[in-house]
């Protein structure tokens, strides 16, 4: 039987989550609750078998199993309550959580409650892909769950839209399996994941890229057949005359991954329109008093580390929070000023030091980093898909003027 | 696969609404049916993409304006009513007759409201003509009242803030979802002994002696008598048993958006424009989804061309934000395309009748709406097969109830945890956008889904914003281990749609045979 005594309860167990329950242990919570629908710790992690994570923060290079790993066993000697198979049905304004698992349903009470849900993927039918719907389209992380946990491989000759790091990393991982990947075909001038998934994954396994390129129809009734593919102009519309065909038996996605929120909108708290997760403050605390989210749930994360750090700090916050101590005064709003997409947090109080996290519309070289009038930093490049992290110090902060409410971070070219 | 023969009084062609509504029936009497279906479920033709509402009254008047694109230019209103065609006697009987059986079958429905709405000139003029037609036909087409903009804005919020008057009717429209009727007919007809064979498109029909041969691409069945539902391929079936029909079959497609249950609040029932000849405006809630379809019935030649064209979704999609300005495409999370089959030899009424030459060969062609007239038909059809000498002794142990599976998403948590108490996989949430459990997936296997498809349309696993990428692996391992297949034998919906073509390292074993 649960009891009804949690002073920390977190929605999900990704990188996100995990780290939001170890720290809130480490805080001083007593009771902390961890809360699962699949059927074991991690997350994502579990069927991201390539290597890159824990650069930042073990400063080692590993795996996804080996990263999480690392937190389900603190996870596990720690005297988190962990429930698995395990999913939230309801969550309200007032921190009313309804679980439902095979012991029955049940509705609690938590003092705080992080949510760290994650992200789900774009689908095809949210990018409206014409055709038919036929068997072997699927999205790129579906595709890398069946081939790398259940053991299943989705089809042997492959396209992949959108260049997204998942994508990418399928086609390698699928071209390991036998599989031929016959293009990635990305709709923008440029490749939409990191640098090194795009030399890794593509350049070192001579995989056809298609820029400037999309798929305007799907071949095949019953399963794919093939794809026909086009140029696109400069306002992403297909260029008559382009089409090609290609023959293949799977269409992977890879065009986008969305916060998975549902929950967050039944408890009223207020959402991005870019993000698309909760707005947050430095303390990664949402609108709504003692609800606080962290990683892919709030915005997509460029890497896993960020998400780890965010978790932390929503855990941390959150076990304040359960304590009863008094939460300081957010004062100044951070607003995305030029070619700046969004910035997380949204709100800050002004007075210590904080890290923000940035990620810009277009690529661009050469350009100078804004906070307000309290910060400036030079950069070589930038690019959307690599998020930007700045320190504001308190020097920095001691500079705001009296009486200031809003800082606008931009970021534009020099000279 | 090995060849059986099966022998059966009335075989059934066509396992749409129309066909398990006369399975249904027939299984009330002491007969041996079987209902035969190409698809690899239930409802794979026009009942999967149909709008799917059972309508009478003012939203029939609408459909009649809007269907007469098959007459010539110019008809005037009143020869778009034809009181004594069986269409619409069973328009107007069927609404009535679906309510018992709804409950009966445990059938999700609900009554919504339709507000016709109008903001220029020409739209009222169309209105008024939708008004007028109403009034003169009287009794339930006149069951509805003009309302103003203040009474509009009371009963739908968020419609186009122009409008300026409306027709509204308040029960004349229940929202269902149409492959859950087929298939709650379905399964009453088999628990009362009707036999259901999928993924047995008919190859042939032949004659031997008294009985007719039907065989499909399994079993081949040895019956007295045929029943053609076949729908969009009815004309290609007919010419197996000999040809002779003249229907001039035309086959219209539309595009059908469904949007995100976050919008579910935008509107109360259905919401339409003014039909003109041809067109149709609407934007409805289908439980808690919102369903637009916004377009003109565009001619195909073929009854499978479900192909969804982008051009049409963005166009839907502009229309359907001048009906309610607040939707968006960020919440599109289906697009499909249904095809709608048209007899032109007799454009205002159903075709139920016994071939030329066969006379034990029974060509049933429903007309648009068609899940209203699924029930007086099947009916209708046994009747006709009696007067045909087809020998029909009722049953005494029919059951005419059939329970639903349990919708888990519906539920009090009381109830939830009754459930769960007897059967712990009532509490593993295997679908997360659409809160289906294992408890349900497991319990659609036991009556029939064994394919991805079968699944999501009786429980709707899957139909949710993220189509199935959390719970489409696990719905796959789940049928594979109910059904005891090997994964890489899970369809999507048919015998040539499988999902996963092999396991991990076979490919490169295959490879290095090769190159061995």
């Amino acid at each position: 039987m649960i009891s009804d005594n949690i002073d920390v309860l977190v929605i999900g167990s990704g990188p996100a989550g995990m780290a939001a329950a170890i720290q809130a242990k480490e805080s001083g919570s007593d009771h902390v609750f961890l809360v699962e629908r699949a059927e074991e710790l991690g997350g994502l992690l579990s069927q991201c078998i390539h290597n890159g994570f824990g650069l930042i923060y073990f400063n080692e290079d590993m795996t996804g199993p080996e990263y999480g790993q690392r937190f389900v066993e603190k996870v596990m000697d720690s005297k988190i309550e962990v429930l698995l198979e395990t999913m939230v049905l309801r969550l309200t304004a007032d921190r009313k959580v309804t679980l439902c698992n095979r012991n029955g349903v049940k509705t609690l009470s938590p003092k705080s409650i992080v949510l760290a849900m994650g992200c789900r993927e774009r689908t095809r039918e949210s990018i409206v892909i014409p055709g038919y719907r036929p068997a072997g389209i699927f999205t790129a992380g579906t595709a890398q769950r069946w081939v790398n946990i259940e053991g299943y491989l989705p089809g042997n000759e492959i396209v992949i839209l959108g260049s997204g790091d998942v994508g990418m990393i399928m086609a390698r991982r699928l071209t390991l399996e036998g599989a031929r990947v016959k293009a990635v075909v990305e709709i923008l001038p440029y490749i939409g994941g990191l640098i090194r998934n795009e030399v890794q994954c593509l350049y070192d396994f001579k995989i056809p890229v298609l820029l400037e390129h999309t798929v305007i129809n799907v071949l095949g009734i019953q399963r794919v057949q093939g794809v026909t593919v086009a140029r696109v102009d400069q306002n992403r519309n297909p260029i008559s005359g382009t089409e090609k065909s290609i023959d293949c038996d799977t269409l992977l996605l890879s065009v986008g991954l969305i916060p998975e929120n549902e929950l967050s909108f039944m408890a009223g708290v207020n959402l991005g329109p870019i993000t698309g997760g909760p707005l947050v403050n430095e303390r990664m605390e949402t609108n709504r008093p003692g609800i606080f989210a962290a990683g892919n749930c709030v915005h997509v994360n460029d890497l896993v580390d960020n998400v780890t750090l965010e978790g932390e700090k929503a855990g941390q916050n959150a076990a304040e929070h359960a304590s009863g101590k008094a939460a300081p005064k957010m004062g100044i709003r951070l607003e995305a000023g030029e070619n700046v997409r969004y910035v997380i947090p949204q709100m800050i109080t002004g007075e210590r030091e904080v890290t923000i996290r940035l990620r810009v519309k277009e690529p661009e070289k050469g350009v100078i980093l804004k906070v307000g009038d309290i910060m400036t930093k030079t950069l070589k490049v930038v690019k959307p898909s690599e998020m930007l992290n700045l320190i504001l110090s308190e020097t920095h902060l001691n500079r705001m003027k009296k009486g200031t409410t809003q800082l606008v971070v931009s970021c534009q070219k020099k000279g | 696969m090995k060849q059986q023969i099966l022998e059966a009084d009335v075989v059934i062609i066509g396992g749409g609404v129309t066909g398990a509504a006369i399975a249904r029936e027939l299984s009330r009497y002491q007969l041996g049916t079987v209902l035969v279906e190409k698809g690899g479920e239930l409802c794979a033709g026009q009942t999967k993409g149909s709008l799917g509402n059972i309508y009478t009254g003012l939203n029939l008047v609408g459909s009649m304006i809007l269907k007469s694109v098959l007459l010539p230019p110019g008809t005037p209103l009143t020869e778009l009513y034809h009181p004594h065609t069986l269409h619409t006697k069973w328009c107007e009987e069927g609404f009535r007759e679906w309510e018992p059986v709804l409950n009966e079958l445990d059938i999700k429905h609900r009554y919504v409201p339709l507000t016709i709405i109008a903001k220029d000139e020409d739209q009222i003029k169309n209105l008024e003509k939708i008004r007028d037609l109403g009034r003169q036909l009287g009794g339930m087409y006149a069951d509805f009242e003009q309302i103003d903009r203040e009474e509009i804005f009371a009963r739908e919020p968020n419609v186009n803030p122009e409008v300026v008057t409306a027709l509204h009717s308040e029960r004349q429209v229940i929202d269902i979802f149409p492959p859950e009727v087929a298939i709650a007919l379905a399964e009453n007809a088999v628990e009362n002994g009707c036999k259901i064979l999928l993924d047995a498109e008919v190859i042939s029909i032949s004659q031997n002696g008294p009985y007719q041969i039907v065989q499909t691409r399994r079993e081949s069945i040895k019956t007295n008598f045929i029943v053609n539902a076949a729908c969009g391929w009815g004309d290609k079936v007919c010419d197996m048993a000999g040809g002779g029909r003249d229907w001039g079959l035309q086959y219209r497609k539309t595009v059908m958006i469904i949007l995100d249950t976050r919008c579910k609040g935008l509107v109360n029932g259905m919401v339409r424009w003014p039909n003109v000849p041809g067109r149709l405006d609407l934007v409805q809630r289908r439980e808690d989804n919102i369903l637009i379809e916004c377009g003109t019935y565009d001619p195909t030649d073929r009854p499978d061309d479900t192909y969804t064209i982008r051009e049409d979704v963005i166009k839907s999609m502009a229309v359907a934000k001048t009906l309610i300005p607040r939707i968006s495409e960020k919440d599109i999370i289906n697009t499909f395309t249904g095809v709608r089959v048209f007899n032109t030899r007799d454009v205002e009424d159903h075709i139920v009748e016994f071939h030329s030459l066969n006379k034990k060969f029974l060509n049933v062609m429903i007309r648009l709406p068609g899940i209203i007239g699924a029930l007086p038909m099947a009916g209708h059809v046994v009747g006709m097969l009696q007067n045909a000498g087809c020998k029909l002794v009722k049953k005494d142990d029919f059951h005419s109830y059939r329970k639903t599976i349990p919708r888990f998403r519906d539920l009090s948590d009381e109830v939830r945890n009754r459930l769960i108490r007897n059967d712990p996989r009532y509490g593993h949430v295997v679908c997360r956008c659409e809160t289906v459990t294992e408890g349900q997936i497991v319990e659609a296997i036991k009556r029939g889904a064994s394919t991805e498809e079968g699944v999501r349309m009786r429980t709707r696993a899957g139909m949710g914003r993220c189509k199935g990428g959390f719970c489409g692996p696990r719905v796959v391992k789940i049928l594979a281990r109910e059904l005891k297949i090997p994964v890489t034998e899970v369809k999507k919906r048919s015998l040539d749609s499988p999902l996963l073509l092999c396991q991990s390292k076979e490919l490169l074993l295959r490879n290095e045979k090769g190159i061995a």
